[in-house]
């Protein structure tokens, strides 16, 4: 059985003139959790939106635990949008029910525990929730999937260091040596802990691809520095 | 248990210190039974990959030992831990020499500001 | 997993749609109430109550045509909004294809259409039946007999000829909706004013329809000669079948392409 979690092959995705992604290539094995850092306008968003399916790309390939991108990478790739995306309407009950319909891998156990948790009421309707809260509920549905791959886009964008150490203690906590996550984050210095590797993005394409011991270790720096350093403006 | 990391040394290296340091104090009593690798890592806030490397590391020095089936201990050997209280101190009094190298005193006097030096003391009368 | 999203969309679109259903029915009785109350042919002497009876007809009829307006409006609105916002992050990587999607939609917007309909044809009965519930329960026996002694007539022609009638009509229904969903998918492909250009893509596609069935009608219009009377009904039914079925099948190729590679959610 391979040990590789995702394959990118000379990714490349073009709007017009504009390039936003640039031959990327990449190797990403299970049991990882790896953050994808870059500036703003680097390809981070643009490479997410390939991974699950929203984007196609101008050419090139990804495969995700060996099947393309289509309704087989859909079932085991887990995504956390940026932005709140669940029907206001329902109720937390019926966001789970949604969710257990539509994805085998999808564990209601433990989205009850972590809500409980939280004391957030089950027959409350969405809208109602606090804009932290919301986005908690949204990660916990994530997380509760037996995914292969999770795609977090910018998952601590905009809470309060409580809600922050909240999302990196769920992460951890549903971490599985069988499944990789990857963090797309401009919250460098909160997130570096709990990291394996980072890949460093520009232009479209990996410029550094290393673990964050090395970094550490053979520079001496934290990622956080290393990352001003070499995007510095 | 209390954990404070930087940044700018790999985490696995930190959490060996901070273990040290909890099993030679006494916060972390021998033969105590430690509590999961992702347990430790969700309180320590770390990645459980880290914890895992940091405890197998411990394991190789021999302040952990792990049973197969019932999980991982601390060491009851207290010569074991004799030698990493003597180890840790040791690695305390090289950085403060150092540093006071760094301000202009060699050991010698050091030691004799050491001696002379009340305030330590002072919470203890 | 289209019976999945079916079930869902189904669900949304009842939340609104069951409301003014209600309020429809609701305002029916009451009219027919007032205009039972209401005296007749002594207008001028009771004023208030003659001015309110007409308000509350008056919102009536407003109301059986808002509904079905909204039937159509809801699906247009539904389809931008769960795929097309942000709701559209969690839609669009579901793992169901993009026609089950379009689909599931569709599906929905046409059974609330007929249904609205239904509804509309029921609060008319009703308060026809609350104005003077004898008379006119006779006069809704005397329709549906008609109605059954007609089926039982019906020969395989006339039968044939309905039949096709109503496929037609359900066929219109389906087109309708997915050129609306054509051009949304069209117009939220693009960065900016994407109601704007949604609604020019409708409009481009309504005249180039309309230019399209011009030429047929003048094709069909210059052949005319060659066609026996007898079956000229069902040639032209036949043949508007085909031409709905064309059309919808080039909106849905258009919305399925535009969602499948051209999706661009903000």
């Amino acid at each position: 059985m391979s040990d590789v979690i995702l394959q990118c092959t000379n990714l490349c995705k073009s709007y017009g003139k504009k390039q936003a992604l640039n031959n990327l290539n990449l190797s990403l094995t299970k049991g990882k959790i790896i953050g994808l850092l870059g500036p703003n306008g680097s390809g981070k968003t643009t490479f997410i939106k390939i991974l699950n399916g929203l984007l196609t790309p101008t050419s090139g390939e990804a495969v995700i635990d060996g099947k393309n991108i289509g309704i087989e990478s859909k079932k085991i790739v887990s995504y956390l949008p940026d932005c709140v995306s669940l029907p206001e309407w329902m109720k937390i009950n019926e966001l789970i029910n949604f969710y257990k319909n539509f994805y085998e891998d999808f564990n209601s156990e433990k989205a009850y525990i972590m809500l409980e948790n939280l004391k957030i009421d089950l027959d409350d309707k969405f809208k109602t929730l606090s804009k932290g809260n919301k986005e908690k509920v949204q990660l916990i549905l994530v997380m509760s999937r037996e995914a292969k791959l999770y795609l977090l886009d910018e998952p601590m964008g905009g809470v309060d260091p409580a809600t922050r150490d909240y999302i990196l203690n769920t992460i951890i906590s549903n971490y599985s040596e069988n499944s990789t996550v990857i963090i797309s984050t401009h919250l460098i210095a909160d997130v570096e802990k709990i990291l394996d590797e980072v890949l460093f993005i520009n232009n479209g394409e990996i410029v550094i691809q290393d673990t964050v011991d090395n970094i550490r270790d053979n520079q001496g720096k934290s990622i956080d520095t290393l990352f001003r350093e070499v995007f510095r403006c | 248990m209390i954990w404070n990391f930087d940044n700018d040394r790999p985490i696995y290296t930190q959490i060996i210190e901070h273990m040290k340091f909890f099993i030679i104090s006494g916060e972390l009593k021998p033969g105590s039974k430690l509590a999961s690798v992702r347990d430790l890592a969700s309180e320590a806030g770390v990645n459980p990959n880290t914890m895992q490397r940091a405890l197998a590391e411990l394991e190789r020095t021999e302040l952990v030992y792990s049973n197969r089936t019932s999980g991982r201990f601390i060491t009851e050997n207290e010569d074991i831990i004799k030698m990493t209280k003597t180890e840790v101190a040791e690695k305390n009094i090289q950085l403060f020499l150092d540093n006071m190298k760094k301000i202009g005193y060699d050991k010698n006097e050091t030691l004799s500001l050491l001696k002379n030096y009340k305030k330590g003391d002072e919470n203890n009368e | 997993m289209l019976g999945k999203l079916f079930k869902y969309e189904f669900k949304a679109t009842g939340r609104i749609m069951l409301p003014i259903y209600i309020a429809t029915l609701v305002i029916c009785i009451i009219s027919s109430v007032f205009f039972n109350f209401a005296p007749s042919g002594e207008w001028d002497e009771h004023k208030l109550l003659t001015f309110t009876t007409l308000i509350i007809f008056a919102l009536f009829i407003f109301m059986v045509a808002a509904a079905i307006v909204l039937s159509y409006i809801i699906s247009i609105l539904r389809f931008k909004k769960n795929l097309f916002d942000s709701e559209g992050y969690l839609m669009n990587t579901l793992p169901v294809t993009t026609g089950q999607n379009i689909g599931a939609k569709l599906l929905t917007s046409v059974i609330y259409q007929i249904f609205t309909l239904i509804v509309a044809i029921l609060a008319f009965m009703i308060f026809t039946i609350g104005i003077d519930p004898a008379e006119n329960i006779n006069m809704l026996g005397e329709l549906y007999n008609l109605f059954v002694s007609l089926i039982n007539h019906m020969t395989g022609e006339i039968f044939l000829f309905t039949a096709e009638f109503i496929i037609l009509c359900i066929l219109s229904l389906v087109l309708l909706n997915i050129e609306f969903y054509a051009a949304i998918s069209i117009g939220h492909s693009s960065n900016s004013s994407r109601v704007l250009k949604s609604v020019a893509a409708y409009i481009v596609f309504y005249v180039i329809q309309n230019i399209i069935d011009s030429i047929l009608l003048i094709i069909c219009g210059l052949n005319i000669d060659t066609v026996d009377t007898n079956s000229f009904p069902y040639l032209l039914f036949t043949g508007l079948i085909i031409i709905e079925v064309i059309y919808i099948l080039i909106y849905y190729f258009i919305t399925n392409y535009f969602m499948k590679k051209k999706l661009n959610l903000q």
